[in-house]
């Protein structure tokens, strides 16, 4: 049949449809052999086709490539057709007669003209886009990106799936039963939150007190499975599934299965390690907070921190224990309190932050007291919690009147005159008035006032005499002081050390300690001359005085100021001198300490010949034998070590005592790799390898020298005998040297 | 062509001479019956001719020569080519022999003139080259290892030290000292100089025989040349060990401690009361040692006293104390006021002066400080130091014959274990207790010549013994001839070549418990160590050689035998055709 322009045309249109079609399933193919090659899923490489399929399809649309189209497209093309190839769509009959005429004209035009005309589609570029896909697939998938993007659960990596291998070299030879699957399930304590963890990694790190359940299943018949760790075996349990059991984890260590066939040949597998991780306690860290913090009686007594507690799992609780102590020495008192923060805390929270701001007063402490806190959280461990503690913080009121004891408490004399208490009395009274306030009369008030004035002011006096200043009038109440006191008599006498009376000079208190109750006995007498170390020596004599002088002048010029006050019935104001006064008193008594230190312990002279002369008939000879015999560390380690380096390079076949040798190293390394056992795995399993493994070749050797030698501790120096030839010419040498000295 | 005339064969002389003797009686007796008396000089001259021919045939006369072989030029590994160039233009008809393909070198002895390149040969060969006139020209310089230096046999728990020098080393590589199974124990960055000098080190946990490896390598850890570097670990030895005390201290009671604890025998003797003592017996038995005497103080290796004590001995036992450090090695090691202790007769051999310090920080020691008696022993003619700080020594020794009389001013050292400093403790004592300490003494010691032995190569080796005829037997049990030395009868050579690298032994027949391991290296190993010797050994041989040889030599050389067959052929033609004429 002659081919008629239409045909031609119909033609054309189903060459450009299969084109682009084949443009199509050309990216397509790219698309999904890529993702093949990325994810190594025979699932996400048809998706991926289908889905880059259908999208290019939709954007082509090659269906729709009809007559029409293609007339229109041939027409653009070509010169020579005149824009008329629709024409040949178009029945002769109902053409009119010069269209006739041009149908047939381009009708045999096309004939020639259609085979330069190619219909439009971009084929190379989809062929090259998927090659270039094809390529980026392949290099990836060689360069080992995938292992990690690798979406496939159903096989296992190599290495963690349990190698069997039989004990006896014999079963080989028959066909041992096979893995199928290997689980291990991990349930964490409830406390910590996670989730149950399934994994086919043998390999476990688990939080203490989880609990672990295996899972093993085999193709075959198995007689039994067991599960041996640290020289311990149990059986699993045969359930349905194959074989199970389970326990929980307490401490770090190796474990390892095996199995006995029908037959009665058993196989092992390698090592793994458990790895116990520890629940940490929580860790506390308080911010803004000196150790020791020191008020004055008037500051504001407030302390504020803020403390911030972080856990690994949650922390259940936190106070704060504080303690406050009253009183010194023998009468000190305790009181402990805990106090919560200003903030609840929210049970499980990993990370708290908490401030407190802590009132002084609200604990009720008075000046002297001191507060010991710290700050205590514990975490959600069951059974037992994890408690921590933060460092120990002090805050002390500091105390107005504590003055210490003057000398050691061995002498047991306080050796400060009487009337230096009085400040502290004044004090006492002055604080009192001002609390009565506005309970007694004016007049009251201010006559009581003026009185405590007085009194401050003959204790002035008194001190003022110390310094030589004049005895003003006004001292009435001078009676009070004995005329008759006895001057020989040293009213200390049953207390002080006087046996050694050469010392005495250095023992200044007792001077100066027996002369404040008759200080104004005799009106000429200088009252500071009892006071003054005066045995000739200026240098002693000067140093002690000026240092008292300046402190007891200062004291007295601030008696001025709180005498003032109460005179002009201002108590309040008065108060802060009388704490000066009364602080530099303090003072002056501190310096005194000093001398109260030189007494010291003579004992008497030993008498060297008298030494070791005792009687000694009833002591006898003592004698004692024990025997260290140090058992060598790792004793079997190296000698593994030296036979490994004999087997090196010859072709000897180990031994049954070489791997009974290498059992034991690998007893003394497990003892050694519970602390890591991470660390020393590998090599606990080639030494397992090394004592059932028929043959061994030369790289397993090598590994296992390399880690028994990265086991051996650091060395320490240790004396050891050295040898040396001794020949008669050294001995010649020696001699001759020896004379001629 | 003058003087004498010497036999090749001169032990033929007698024989052959009997034989001419005869065949001239034959021709004489002969020439005589056939022809008569007509021409019979002639014939017996002729016959005689004849017959000497023979004669001389056999017995290969020879005539003193100088020798004018012409020149060779030997090539050795890293010979320098422009010397090669220059030297074949100057002698066009000289031999080039490359010493490197073929190792013999017998005939040369006829040559006028031997020049050698490169490293030069094999010291075990140049004997062949004795008495030539040999010019040596040492080749390129060696790129490399060219020295080594490494205790072979050092004991367990002590520190291995390698040194050597690198030539030329690539900046940026580095040299790795590994153990027996290839863990790198310490290395050393090259950087840019032309001769390094590095020291490598590590501690010695095990015992044995090991091979341990030097390797080269590059930036990126490349291996680019590894050599064997074979270890002997010896065993440590226990000591024994006796310490008398006047009265109980801090300082003896941590010391017995640390010392029993390492599992040496320790006896302590220690004061109470007047005449009551508290024996104290680790790591042995109980034993009597009420009284000192020779017998029981040569068991012990070394002997603590205080002052006091060796104050309270009496009399035969001082001496006796003596006599075992003098004759036996005992060692001794007195502590006490440096006051007291110079006043002990023979035991104080020590001047002390004052210093003000009582502190001392070791040398060895850094940042660790301990207590110090305010003194130091006087460096005296043949007062060893075991303890110094700065120039003053702490603690010292000296060489009483065979044994060592010891003393150190360290004090309270004991505290250092309570400070945690337990390390420097150990270190101290170990110092103090290993130098003392009577030497083990051996029967038989065996030193190589050479560090390393090769695989066919002559291995030398020099033994000590007081044996009084040590006989030495290899791997194969076979005996290996022994040269005792002229002078000193207690030191004898032998030499021997493995035929087999690896782990050798060498046995000696009278004593089972010794054998002396070696290492024997293929012949690739150390090849930059060995050429580098090789050259300045090879240098220093030639160097005393050419002085001798100034004039030329003059050897026997044979008279070509062609001259006698003539001359015995024409004498027997002339025999022959006389009667036809």
């Amino acid at each position: 049949m002659k081919q008629t322009g239409k045909d031609i045309l119909a033609g054309f249109q189903k060459k450009w449809q299969f084109l682009l079609w084949l443009e199509v399933v050309l990216y397509a193919t790219g698309f999904s052999v890529l993702s093949w090659l990325l994810t190594l899923s025979w699932l996400v490489s048809i998706l991926g086709f289908v889905m880059v399929f259908a999208v290019l399809l939709i954007l082509r649309q090659p269906w729709k490539i009809d007559l029409l189209k293609v007339s229109h497209y041939i027409d653009s093309q070509s010169n020579q057709l005149e824009y008329s190839s629709g024409l040949l769509l178009q029945s002769t009959t109902e053409l009119s007669g010069l269209a006739k005429l041009q149908q047939q004209k381009i009708s045999k035009a096309i004939k020639a003209e259609i085979k330069n005309i190619q219909p439009r589609h971009q084929l190379k570029k989809a062929l090259f886009s998927s090659i270039i896909m094809i390529g980026i697939g392949v290099l990836v998938f060689y360069s080992g990106v995938t292992k990690n993007l690798s979406f496939n659960q159903n096989t296992l990596p190599k290495e963690e799936q349990i190698s069997f291998k039989p004990t006896d070299s014999l079963a080989v030879k028959i066909q041992p039963p096979v893995l199928n699957t290997q689980e291990v399930t991990i349930h964490y304590p409830a406390y910590t939150g996670l989730r149950a963890r399934t994994t086919s990694n043998m390999n476990i790190e688990a939080v203490e007190g989880s609990r672990v359940n295996w899972k093993l299943s085999f193709e075959g018949e198995v007689d039994s499975v067991s599960l041996e760790s640290m020289g311990k075996g149990r059986l699993l349990r045969k359930t349905k599934q194959g074989y199970t059991g389970g326990t929980v984890l307490e401490s770090s260590g190796f474990y390892n299965f095996r199995f006995t066939d029908t037959k009665g040949a058993t196989y092992t597998s390698d090592l793994f390690a458990i790895e116990v991780t520890k629940d940490k306690a929580p860790v506390i860290v308080l911010n803004d907070l000196k150790q020791f913090t020191a008020f004055n009686y008037n500051d504001k007594k407030n302390i504020s921190f803020q403390t911030s507690i972080t856990d690994d799992f949650g922390i259940d609780n936190a106070y704060i224990i504080a303690t406050v102590s009253k009183g010194t020495g023998e009468s000190v008192k305790f009181r402990e309190e805990q106090l919560s923060f200003d903030q609840s805390i929210t049970t499980g929270k990993k990370q708290v932050n908490l401030t407190k701001s802590l009132d002084l007063e609200d604990i009720a402490m008075e000046p002297g007291d001191e507060l010991y806190f710290y700050v205590e959280a514990r975490d959600l461990k069951r059974p037992l919690a994890n408690v921590s503690r933060s460092e120990t913080h002090f805050a002390v009121i500091k105390d107005t009147t504590d003055y210490g004891p003057g000398v050691d408490a061995g002498l047991g004399v306080d050796l400060m005159p009487d009337y230096f208490r009085s400040q502290r009395q004044l004090i006492i009274d002055t604080k009192k008035l001002i609390s009565q306030r506005g309970q007694l009369s004016t007049e009251e008030f201010n006559s009581t006032s003026n009185d405590l004035g007085f009194d401050q002011k003959s204790l002035r006096l008194k001190y003022g005499q110390f310094m030589g200043d004049e005895a003003e009038g006004g001292m009435g109440s001078g009676g009070e002081l004995s005329d008759d006191h006895d001057h020989e008599e040293d009213p200390l006498a049953d207390y002080s050390h006087n046996h050694d009376g050469d010392n005495e000079h250095n023992l200044v208190e007792e001077e100066h300690d027996h002369d404040h109750d008759h200080d104004d006995t005799d009106e000429e007498k200088d009252p500071l001359a009892e006071y003054l170390h005066d045995h000739g020596d200026p240098e002693s004599s000067t140093l002690f005085t000026d240092n008292l002088k300046a402190k007891l002048r200062q004291a007295l010029n601030i008696m001025w100021d709180a005498e003032l006050h109460l005179r002009l019935h201002e108590p309040e104001k008065s108060l802060p001198f009388q704490y000066e006064a009364l602080e530099l008193i303090q003072e002056i008594k501190n310096s005194a300490r000093i001398y109260v230190h030189r007494i010291g312990f003579d004992p008497p002279p030993i008498k060297e010949e008298a030494r070791l002369s005792g009687d000694v008939e009833e002591v006898s000879n003592y004698s004692k034998a024990e025997d260290l015999e140090r058992t060598e560390n790792f004793y079997f380690i190296k000698q593994s070590i030296l036979r490994l380096e004999e087997f090196k390079g010859s072709n000897a076949e180990p031994k049954k005592s070489d791997r009974q040798l290498f059992e034991k190293a690998g007893n003394e390394l497990a003892d050694k790799a519970i602390a890591e056992p991470g660390r020393y795995l590998q090599t606990l399993q080639q030494l397992k390898r090394l004592k059932d493994e028929p043959q061994i070749d030369q790289q397993l050797m090598f590994e296992v020298q390399k880690g028994l030698l990265e086991a051996l501790p650091k060395l320490t120096p240790e004396p050891m005998q050295k040898s040396s030839f001794n020949g008669k010419l050294n001995e010649f040498v020696l001699k001759e040297l020896q004379r001629n000295e | 062509m003058s003087d004498h005339l010497t036999f090749l064969n001169s032990s033929w002389f007698w024989p052959v001479l009997i034989c001419w003797l005869i065949l001239i009686l034959v021709f004489v007796w002969k020439e005589w019956k056939t022809s008569g008396r007509k021409h019979l000089i002639l014939k017996i001259f002729l016959s005689l001719l004849a017959v000497t021919s023979l004669a001389l045939l056999a017995l290969k006369p020879a005539v003193p020569k100088e020798i004018k072989e012409g020149r060779v030029i030997i090539i050795t590994e890293h010979y320098n080519q422009n010397q090669l160039d220059s030297l074949k233009k100057e002698y066009r008809k000289s031999k080039v022999l490359d010493y490197r393909k073929e190792k013999a070198l017998s005939g040369l002895t006829d040559s006028k003139e031997i020049f050698v390149l490169g490293s030069g040969v094999n010291v075990y060969d140049l004997w062949q080259l004795e008495n030539t006139p040999v010019t040596y020209f040492p080749g390129e310089e060696v790129t490399g290892l060219i020295k080594l230096n490494y205790k072979q046999d050092p004991q367990v728990g002590k520190r291995l030290h390698v040194r050597g020098r690198f030539s030329n080393p690539k900046p940026g590589n580095r040299l790795v000292l590994e153990d027996a199974a290839g863990t790198a124990l310490d290395s050393v960055v090259f950087d840019a100089e032309d001769h390094i000098n590095f020291e490598l080190s590590t501690d010695l946990k095990v015992s044995g025989n090991y091979v341990f490896s030097l390797s080269e390598k590059d930036s990126i850890g490349k291996v680019l040349n590894q050599n064997p570097l074979p270890l002997k670990v010896k065993e440590a030895k226990t000591l024994r060990i006796l310490i008398l005390n006047a009265y109980p201290t801090f300082e003896i009671k941590y010391l017995k401690n640390f010392l029993a604890e390492l599992g040496h025998e320790v006896i302590v003797k220690n004061r109470i009361t007047t005449g009551r003592f508290k024996f104290e017996f680790f790591n042995t038995e109980r034993q009597n040692i009420g009284r000192l005497n020779s017998s029981n103080l040569d068991d012990f290796d070394l002997l603590i006293l205080d002052s006091e004590s060796t104050k309270a001995l009496s009399r035969s036992e001082q001496n006796a104390v003596q006599k075992s450090m003098r004759a036996s090695g005992l060692g001794i090691l007195m502590l006490g006021e440096a006051n007291a202790l110079t006043n002990l007769g023979d035991f104080s051999v020590f001047e002390f002066q004052r210093v003000s310090a009582t502190e001392v920080v070791l040398d060895d020691l850094d940042g660790v400080t301990v207590g110090r008696q305010p003194f130091q022993i006087k460096n005296d003619f043949g007062v060893e130091d075991i303890h110094r700080s700065n120039s003053s020594i702490v603690s010292g020794y000296q060489r009483m014959e065979q044994g060592r009389l010891g003393v150190t001013l360290l004090e309270n050292t004991w505290e250092l274990q309570l400070e945690g400093k337990q390390e420097a403790y150990q270190h101290i004592w170990t110092d103090i207790v290993e130098q003392l300490s009577k030497r083990n003494s051996e029967m038989l010691t065996c030193q190589p010549e050479k560090l390393f032995a090769f695989k066919d190569e002559p291995f030398t080796f020099q033994i000590r013994t007081s044996l009084d005829d040590p006989r030495v037997l290899d791997q194969n049990h076979r005996l290996l001839p022994l040269k005792q030395d002229l002078t000193l009868a207690e030191v004898w050579s032998g030499k021997t070549f493995p035929k087999e690298s690896g782990w050798q032994k060498l046995r000696v027949e009278q004593d089972s418990t010794f054998a002396f391991d070696y290492f024997v290296h293929n012949p690739e190993d150390w090849q930059t160590v060995k050429a580098y010797q090789n050259s300045l050994e090879n240098q220093e041989f030639f160097q005393k050689e050419s002085v001798i040889d100034k004039d030329f030599k003059k050897s026997p050389i044979a008279i070509n035998p062609i001259w006698f067959y003539v001359l015995f052929l024409l004498a027997i033609g002339g025999l022959w055709l006389e009667p036809k004429l």
